[in-house]
């Protein structure tokens, strides 16, 4: 009976050590994953959130969700990021669009990157000086947001009111006269109407409008926490 | 008899290891992978659908959405143009599906596939965008 608990002693021994091994290995693979899955969960959260801040409605970059302004693109710098968008102090930042970065912070190497389809918008200005024949309507040729209307009428001429596809923009009953910036839906084509005594002719009234242009293009944003 | 004594508690400690490298494998394989993927195409299918949900008529209803969904008609009227669209829209690794009540517009969608997926309510019914990769 002593003898058999004699020799298995060292195997025991052994055993304790092979078990300890193996319960130190696995603790430490088992954290390490955890670890780094938790950190890139936490990357790709981060820049989620960036990237939904940076899209936003009423972002500084944006004239409606996931549309970026053309001229205020301009504006996102490392300074802005860190400012406006509450940056941890160590976090290295990257946003780019369409390959071409506009602000960093930092170098994110082993960051987690978030791609957001968005478009980027431009204004053109164009103007129209409708002739007037027949009509006291003008058809604005393509959506704006905006019409800038200069009334410039004949002396005998007075117009009292102008409306935007049959909703009134402008009224005075004296006259209007002068230039005006009249909100209009970016949603329809609008239609000037213009309310007068007396008749209208080409160049009393000149129309400032500003359709937009738009084009697809892809947000990256990149966060190594 | 003496020879049976020192293995049985090899093969104890052998079992006891191989427990324990069970355990930290799951640990190691077992976190979700795929999330990175999951969550980006959830983006683009929010994305997709908040781009066109804003986006203006071609031809009469409020939104682009809402006029594909109105009828059967203006469905086959608007389905390529739409099509168009969300190619130039969307990166060239992502394929979509749009579901309207009158039809679908995009790619046959895989059986077995990882998706994203937005709905959008319109005046009309409900249109939901279906992304993929490729």
């Amino acid at each position: 009976m002593t003898a058999r608990a004699q020799t298995s002693l060292p195997g025991l021994g052994v055993a304790f050590l092979l078990l300890t091994a193996a319960v130190f290995v696995g603790l430490v693979a088992a954290e390490g994953a955890l670890g780094s899955t938790d950190r890139a969960a936490l990357d790709r959260q981060a820049a989620v959130g960036l990237s939904e801040r940076l899209t936003a409605d009423r972002a500084p970059l944006t004239t409606r969700t996931s549309v970026l302004n053309d001229s205020r693109l301009g504006s996102l710098d490392a300074a802005t990021l860190r400012s406006t968008y509450g940056l941890g102090p160590d976090t290295a930042v990257e946003v780019q669009l369409d390959g071409r970065t506009l602000a960093a912070v930092g170098d994110p190497r082993v960051g987690r990157t978030v791609r957001r389809v968005v478009l980027v918008e431009t204004r053109q200005r164009r103007s129209l000086t409708p002739a007037f024949t027949g009509s006291q309507r003008a058809t604005l040729p393509r959506r704006t947001d905006r019409v800038l209307v200069t009334l410039s009428p004949p002396a005998e001429t007075t117009v009292s009111e102008v409306r935007a596809d049959g909703r009134v923009v402008l009224r005075e009953p004296g006259g209007l006269d002068g230039t005006y910036d009249v909100a209009v839906s970016p949603y329809e084509t609008t239609t000037l109407r213009f309310e007068t005594t007396g008749d209208l002719d080409r160049g009393s009234v000149r129309l400032v409008y500003f359709p937009e242009r738009t084009r697809p293009a892809e947000l990256e944003v990149t966060v190594d926490g | 008899m003496d020879r049976g004594q020192a293995p049985l508690t090899a093969i104890e400690a052998v079992f006891g290891v191989l427990l324990l490298s069970s355990v930290a494998f799951v640990f190691v394989l077992g976190t979700p992978a795929s999330q990175a993927d999951e969550t980006q195409l959830e983006l683009y299918a929010s994305d997709a659908a908040t781009v066109l949900s804003s986006e203006g008529p071609r031809h009469a209803d409020q939104t682009r959405l809402a006029e594909l969904a109105t009828s059967q008609a203006t469905f086959e009227r608007e389905q390529g143009a739409l099509e168009r669209r969300l190619d130039r829209l969307l990166p060239a690794n992502v394929l979509y599906r749009i579901e309207t009540q009158y039809g679908t517009v995009g790619y046959r969608l895989p059986a077995d596939v990882q998706t994203g997926t937005a709905t959008v309510s319109t005046v009309n019914g409900d249109v939901t965008v279906r992304v993929w990769y490729a």
